[in-house]
C-alpha cells in the first residue's frame, strides 16, 4: 500500500525519460538531479519566501522545465547525431549538477512542509494521509499528461513524432520544438516527482540517482516509448519491491527487479508494450 | 615514413612501460605506490569497458561485475584459504560465468535498453553483496581477509605480495598481461566479427554469422577482466564494502564511462590515456575534493562536444589541420607533410 | 599512419605526466620539528558529508584555538597543530588510501577517523603497521571489528557508544512515565546489543514487546513502524539513528502518540524541524539543548560562526571535545610519539582526569573490553514537550 507512492513517483521519473526518449532519441541520464533539483527549488521558495506548498510545486515544474529547454537548446541538440556521446554529456552534467549542489545548498538537512498531516484509517490497515496525497498529486499529473498527449495537437504531434520524426513535420511542427516540448514537460514531471518525494522524506543532492534507475526499469519493462507500458510497469514494479522482501527476505529484495527484467526481456524483448526496433 | 610510425609507437609504449616499472622505486613512498596500483585497475576497467564498444554496446554496469569478482576473491581466500593465484581468476570466472548466462538474455537487447540493463544489473548486484550479510558482511564490509600471500619466484626468492611495492608490480603484470590479452582479442579474427557486427547488425546475421553468440563471448570477456580487476581492488587494502556510495556504485561506473570516452573509444589506447590522464587529475585535484566531480564532469561534457572521439585522436586532429595549412596551391600536390 | 604517429605523441604527453607526477613527489615530507600534524579521514561527500565535514570542522576549530593561544608546548618545543582532512567516502578501500596518504605522504602520526566500522578497521590496518596512533571517533557499536580492543594497541575510541544511554533514558521514563510500561524497539543493523536492552529494560520494569531491525539506507520506515504500532507500545525507541527525526516523523503520521526516545546524539532542534510542533511531544533524547550550552561549546559555535557560513552543526561538540581530550592526552604525556600518548591515556582513569566541554572525563572500559580505552564523559539529555525543548540534565553512560 505504501509502495504505491512511491512507485507512482518513479512512474512520473518513466514518464519524463519515456517522452524526452522516444522524441529526442537520447537517455537523459541527468534526470536525476533535475528531480533533485526540483525538490531544492521548492524548498527554498517555501523556507525563504514562505510560498504555500502547491505554489512553490508549480513554479518549480516551470523553472525545471525551462531549465531542460536550455538545457536541451545548447547541449542534447548538438549531440543527436551520436547517442554515446550524449550519454556521456549526461553523464558528465549529472556530476556537475550534483556537486554543484552540493556545493551550493551546502550539506545541511532539508525538508519540505508536509503534504498532510497524520494518519488515515483505511480497509483496516493505517497509512500515512501524506503517500495518499502523493498518489493522488502523481496520479493528476499522469492523467493531465494522458489528456494533452491525446487531446492536443502538440501531444498528438509528439506522439506521432516519437514514432516517426517525419510525421511531426507534416504536422507542420519543426524537430526542434517537439525536443524542446518534451524536454520541458519531461523535466517538469521530475520536478514534481522530486518535490512529491522531498516532502514525503528529506532532500539531499544525491536523492536522484535511485529514481532514475528505477526510472529507466521501468522503461525497460514497459517499452521504451510506451506510455501506458511505462504505468504498468511502475506499478509492477513498486509490486514487486514492496512484496519480495516480505517474501523472501531482505538479500532477494534487489535481485526482485533484476529477476523480472530478465524474465520479461527474455519473453518480449521489447517490454510489455514496445515497439519492435 | 611507416617504420617512422612504427618506431615511434614502440618506443611511446616503451617509455611508458619503463616510467610504470620505475615510478615506485623513485617515489619509494606507499601511498603514491598505492595510488598508482589504482590507476593501474581502472586502467584495466576502462579498457575492458571499451572492449563492449566493440560490439557497438554500452555497458554500464561494470561495476557490478568488478564487485562480483572482489567478493568472490575476498571470500575465497577469507573462507576456503585458498591463495591468491587461484582466487584471482577465480573472481574474473565468476563474473565471466554470470556475464555468459545473463548474456543470452541480454544481448538480445540493444542500444539504450542495453545500457539501462547493465545499470540495474550493477546495482542489483552490488545490493545482493550489500543485503546478504551472512557471506558479505554487509554494513561491516570485509576486513583484514588475506592479501596476495607470497610465492617463490625463481631469482628474486620468496617474494611477499603483501607489500606495497610488490603488490604494485603484480598488478602491473596481471593489468599488462591482460591489455595484451584484449588487444589480441581485438585484433584477432573474433575481433574483427565483433567490428563487424558493430558496424552492420542485420547484414553480419545475413551473412551467417550468429550475432548474438558473439556478442554473448564479447560480454563475457569483458566482464571477465572486470572481475580480475575487481580482485585486484580487493586484496589491495584488504577491505571491501558494498555499501551505496562506496567503491561498487553508480558514481564508479560514470567515472569509468567518462575515462573511456574522453580517453577515446574508438582506439585501444583511448581508455588507457583517459584513465591515466584523468586518475592523475583527481589525485592532483585532492585538496579540492568537492569540487572533483564537477571538474571531471565538465572536461566530460567539454571534450564530447568538441572532440567526440576523445583525447587520443586531438593530436590527429592538430595534424590534419596543419596539414590544409600547407596545402599546396596548385593540383601537383606535394607530399603531405609527416 | 600519421595518426598513429600523432597517438604516440599523446603517449608522450600522458608519459609526460606520469612524470612529474613523479618528480613532484620527492618521497616522504620530513614533519617540521614544530608543526604537528594530525590526520582526519571522514565522509567528506556522500550521502553523510554533511557529518563528515560538520566533525571535522569542529577539530579544525578546536585546533586553531590552540595554534592561536601559542600552540602546543610539548617537551620544550611548541607545535602549530595541523589538521589535515581526507575524504573517505564511506568506503574502507578509500579510507585505507587516505590513510597511507596520511600517514605516507604527509607524515602524520596521528588519525583521527571514521564512521563506519569497516573505515575504522581499515584505517587500522593502515596506521597500526606505521604505529600511528588511531583515534576512533565515531562507531555505531561496540565491539565490532574497527572498535578498540587489547589486541590493538594503537587505537583510542573518544566516544561512547549509544548503548550506553539506556540506562540514563531507562532511569528517565520510569521517573517521568510511570504508566508507560510496554516499549517496542526499532533497530539499525550494526551489531548494537538488542538483548542487553531488553534485559536491562526489564530490568527497570519495562515489558519489551518486540524488536524490528532495518538496514542502512533505508529511507522508508513505514513498514517498521506499522508493525511495531500493530504491538500498541506505550514507547517506541529508535536506536542509535541519525534519523530519528524522521522515523518520529513516520510514527506520529502513523497515529503514534506515546513516548519516543532516541538514544543518538540528534539533536533536538532537528527534531522539531523535522516534525513540526504537533509531532514534538514525549520525545526523550541525548541530544544537546544549546541554550544550555556549556562555555567550551558556546566557544566552538562563536568560532564556528566566525569561519563558516553554514548553522551552527549539533553533533560538533562531540569530536570538538575528542580534540579536547587529545590535545589533554599530549600535554600529559608531554611528548608526540604515538605510544607515549598510549601510555598516557592509558594512566587517564580516575574521573575527571580530562576536562571537556561537557564535564570532567577520564578513559574506561576495562570490564567490557579488557582494556581502558573508551572515553566515558557526560552525555546530555533533553526532552521534548508541546514544541519546546525541556534541558534535563548531563548524566555520566554506563560504559564499564
Amino acid at each position: 500500500m505504501n509502495g504505491l507512492a512511491l512507485g507512482w513517483i518513479y512512474v512520473l521519473m518513466a514518464l519524463g525519460l519515456t517522452l524526452i526518449f522516444g522524441i529526442m532519441h537520447i537517455m537523459q541520464f541527468a534526470h536525476g538531479e533535475i528531480y533533485m533539483l526540483g525538490a531544492y527549488v521548492v524548498y527554498y521558495l517555501t523556507a525563504s519566501l514562505g510560498l504555500p506548498l502547491l505554489t512553490a510545486t508549480a513554479l518549480s515544474m516551470l523553472v525545471m522545465a525551462g531549465v531542460g529547454l536550455v538545457l536541451e537548446r545548447f547541449l542534447f541538440r548538438r549531440l543527436k547525431v551520436d547517442w554515446s556521446s550524449a550519454v556521456v554529456a549526461a553523464t558528465g552534467l549529472t556530476l556537475i549538477l550534483q556537486s554543484g549542489s552540493v556545493v551550493m545548498f551546502g550539506l545541511y538537512q532539508r525538508n519540505i512542509p508536509l503534504l498532510a498531516q497524520g494518519p488515515f484509517h483505511i480497509l483496516g490497515s493505517v497509512v500515512p494521509k501524506d503517500r495518499i496525497v502523493a498518489v493522488a498529486g502523481a496520479v493528476v499529473l499522469s492523467l493531465v499528461l494522458y489528456l494533452f498527449l491525446n487531446l492536443t495537437r502538440y501531444g498528438e504531434a509528439m506522439v506521432a513524432s516519437a514514432q516517426n520524426p517525419e510525421g511531426a513535420i507534416l504536422q507542420g511542427i519543426g524537430p526542434h520544438r517537439m525536443s524542446a516540448l518534451s524536454m520541458g514537460i519531461g523535466c517538469a514531471l521530475a520536478a514534481a516527482g522530486g518535490t512529491l518525494a522531498g516532502s514525503l522524506f528529506t532532500l539531499s543532492p544525491y536523492m536522484g540517482l535511485v529514481p532514475l534507475v528505477k526510472g529507466m526499469t521501468i522503461i525497460v519493462l514497459g517499452g521504451m516509448g510506451s506510455l501506458p507500458g511505462a504505468f504498468i510497469a511502475g506499478m509492477v514494479l513498486g509490486l514487486i519491491d514492496g512484496l519480495v522482501p516480505i517474501l523472501f527476505g531482505a538479500a532477494w529484495a534487489s535481485m526482485g527487479p533484476l529477476i523480472l527484467v530478465i524474465v520479461v526481456l527474455v519473453i518480449k524483448p521489447q517490454g510489455f508494450f514496445g515497439h519492435a526496433e | 615514413m611507416q617504420n617512422r610510425s612504427s618506431l615511434g609507437i614502440s618506443l611511446g609504449w616503451a617509455l611508458a612501460v619503463i616510467l610504470a616499472i620505475v615510478s615506485p622505486l623513485a617515489l619509494s613512498n606507499i601511498y603514491w605506490t598505492s595510488a598508482l596500483t589504482r590507476i593501474l585497475i581502472s586502467v584495466l576497467m576502462a579498457a575492458s569497458l571499451r572492449t563492449v564498444y566493440l560490439v557497438g554496446e554500452f555497458s554500464l554496469g561494470h561495476v557490478g561485475f568488478m564487485c562480483l569478482g572482489a567478493y568472490t576473491s575476498a571470500l575465497m581466500t577469507l573462507k576456503a584459504n585458498l591463495p591468491f593465484a587461484l582466487t584471482l581468476p577465480a573472481g574474473g570466472f565468476l563474473a565471466g560465468l554470470t556475464a555468459l548466462l545473463l548474456g543470452y538474455p541480454f544481448m538480445r537487447v540493444k542500444g539504450i535498453y542495453f545500457v539501462i540493463l547493465t545499470v540495474v544489473t550493477s546495482e542489483s548486484l552490488r545490493l545482493l553483496a550489500f543485503n546478504w550479510s551472512d557471506l558479505t558482511g554487509g554494513t561491516d564490509g570485509l576486513i583484514g581477509f588475506p592479501g596476495a600471500g607470497s610465492l617463490s619466484i625463481p631469482i628474486l626468492g620468496q617474494v611477499d605480495f603483501g607489500g606495497s611495492n610488490e603488490y604494485y608490480y603484480l598488478t602491473l603484470t596481471v593489468v599488462c598481461a591482460s591489455l595484451y590479452i584484449l588487444y589480441c582479442l581485438e585484433k584477432s579474427r573474433l575481433g574483427f566479427t565483433w567490428l563487424a557486427i558493430r558496424e552492420t547488425d542485420r547484414m553480419a546475421g545475413a551473412v551467417g554469422i550468429n550475432v548474438l553468440k558473439y556478442k554473448v563471448i564479447n560480454f563475457s570477456a569483458a566482464c571477465f577482466f572486470a572481475g580480475i580487476g575487481g580482485a585486484l581492488l580487493a586484496h589491495s587494502e584488504q577491505a571491501l564494502s558494498a555499501l551505496e556510495g562506496a567503491s561498487f556504485g553508480i558514481m564508479t561506473t560514470i567515472y569509468l564511462l567518462v575515462y573511456t570516452v574522453v580517453g577515446g573509444k574508438m582506439r585501444f589506447e583511448g581508455p588507457i590515456v583517459g584513465a591515466v590522464v584523468l586518475s592523475l587529475i583527481s589525485e592532483f585535484t585532492r585538496p579540492v575534493e568537492e569540487y572533483q566531480p564537477m571538474i571531471i564532469g565538465a572536461i566530460a561534457i567539454v571534450i564530447v562536444m568538441l572532440s567526440p572521439d576523445g583525447l587520443v585522436t586531438i593530436p590527429k586532429r592538430v595534424g590534419l589541420r596543419r596539414l590544409r595549412s600547407f596545402a599546396p596551391k596548385s593540383k601537383a600536390a606535394a607530399k603531405p607533410k609527416a | 599512419m600519421e595518426g598513429k604517429r600523432k597517438v604516440w605523441c599523446v603517449f608522450g604527453i600522458v608519459v609526460l605526466l606520469w612524470a612529474a607526477f613523479v618528480m613532484g613527489n620527492p618521497g616522504v615530507s620530513q614533519g617540521a620539528a614544530k608543526t604537528l600534524k594530525v590526520g582526519m579521514i571522514m565522509p567528506l561527500s556522500g550521502p553523510i558529508s554533511i557529518v563528515g565535514v560538520g566533525l571535522t570542522r569542529a577539530v579544525e576549530l578546536y585546533f586553531d584555538k590552540v595554534n592561536e593561544e601559542g600552540g602546543l608546548a610539548i617537551g620544550g618545543d611548541t607545535y602549530k597543530i595541523q589538521l589535515i582532512a581526507e575524504d573517505s567516502k564511506i568506503d574502507p578501500t578509500v579510507a585505507a588510501t587516505a590513510a597511507k596518504k596520511l600517514i605516507h605522504k604527509d607524515g602524520a602520526q596521528f588519525v583521527f577517523g571514521s564512521i563506519s566500522p569497516p573505515e575504522a578497521a581499515a584505517i587500522y590496518q593502515v596506521s597500526s603497521k606505521a604505529k600511528a596512533l588511531h583515534v576512533i571517533t565515531w562507531i555505531d557499536a561496540p565491539g565490532v571489528p574497527g572498535d578498540i580492543s587489547p589486541k590493538k594497541p594503537y587505537a583510542v575510541r573518544l566516544i561512547s557508544t549509544s548503548n550506553a544511554n539506556w540506562e540514563m533514558d531507562y532511569d528517565f521514563l520510569r521517573k517521568t512515565y510511570p504508566e508507560a510500561k510496554k516499549l517496542f524497539l526499532v533497530v539499525p543493523d550494526v551489531g548494537l546489543p538488542i538483548e542487553k536492552a531488553k534485559k536491562l529494560a526489564e530490568e527497570k520494569g519495562l515489558t519489551v514487546l518486540g524488536h524490528e531491525i532495518w538496514k542502512l539506507g533505508v529511507e522508508d520506515f513505514i513498514p517498521y513502524y506499522t508493525k511495531a504500532l500493530a504491538t500498541k507500545p506505550d514507547v517506541i525507541q529508535a536506536m542509535n539513528s541519525a534519523q530519528a527525526g524522521f522515523q518520529l516523523r513516520t510514527a506520529r503520521q502513523l497515529g503514534f502518540k506515546g513516548v519516543f526516545i532516541s538514544d543518538s546524539p540528534l539533536a533536538p532542534g532537528i527534531f522539531l524541524s523535522i516534525v513540526g510542533p504537533e509531532g514534538s511531544h514525549d520525545v526523550i533524547t541525548n541530544g544537546m539543548d544549546f541554550t544550555k550550552a556549556t562555555p567550551s561549546m558556546k566557544e566552538s559555535m562563536d568560532r564556528w560562526q566566525k569561519k563558516f557560513k553554514e548553522p551552527y552543526f549539533e553533533d560538533a561538540p562531540i569530536t570538538w571535545s575528542e580534540a579536547e581530550v587529545f590535545v589533554q592526552a599530549l600535554k600529559k604525556a608531554n611528548s608526540v610519539k604515538p605510544e607515549k600518548v598510549m601510555a598516557a591515556f592509558d594512566s587517564m582513569t580516575a574521573p575527571g582526569s580530562f576536562q571537556t566541554c561537557w564535564g570532567p572525563a577520564h578513559m574506561g572500559g576495562a570490564k567490557s573490553f579488557g582494556v581502558n580505552r573508551v572515553l566515558v564523559r557526560p552525555i546530555p539529555m533533553t526532552r521534548l514537550m508541546n514544541g519546546k525543548i525541556e534541558f534535563i540534565g548531563f548524566k555520566m553512560p554506563a560504559v564499564e
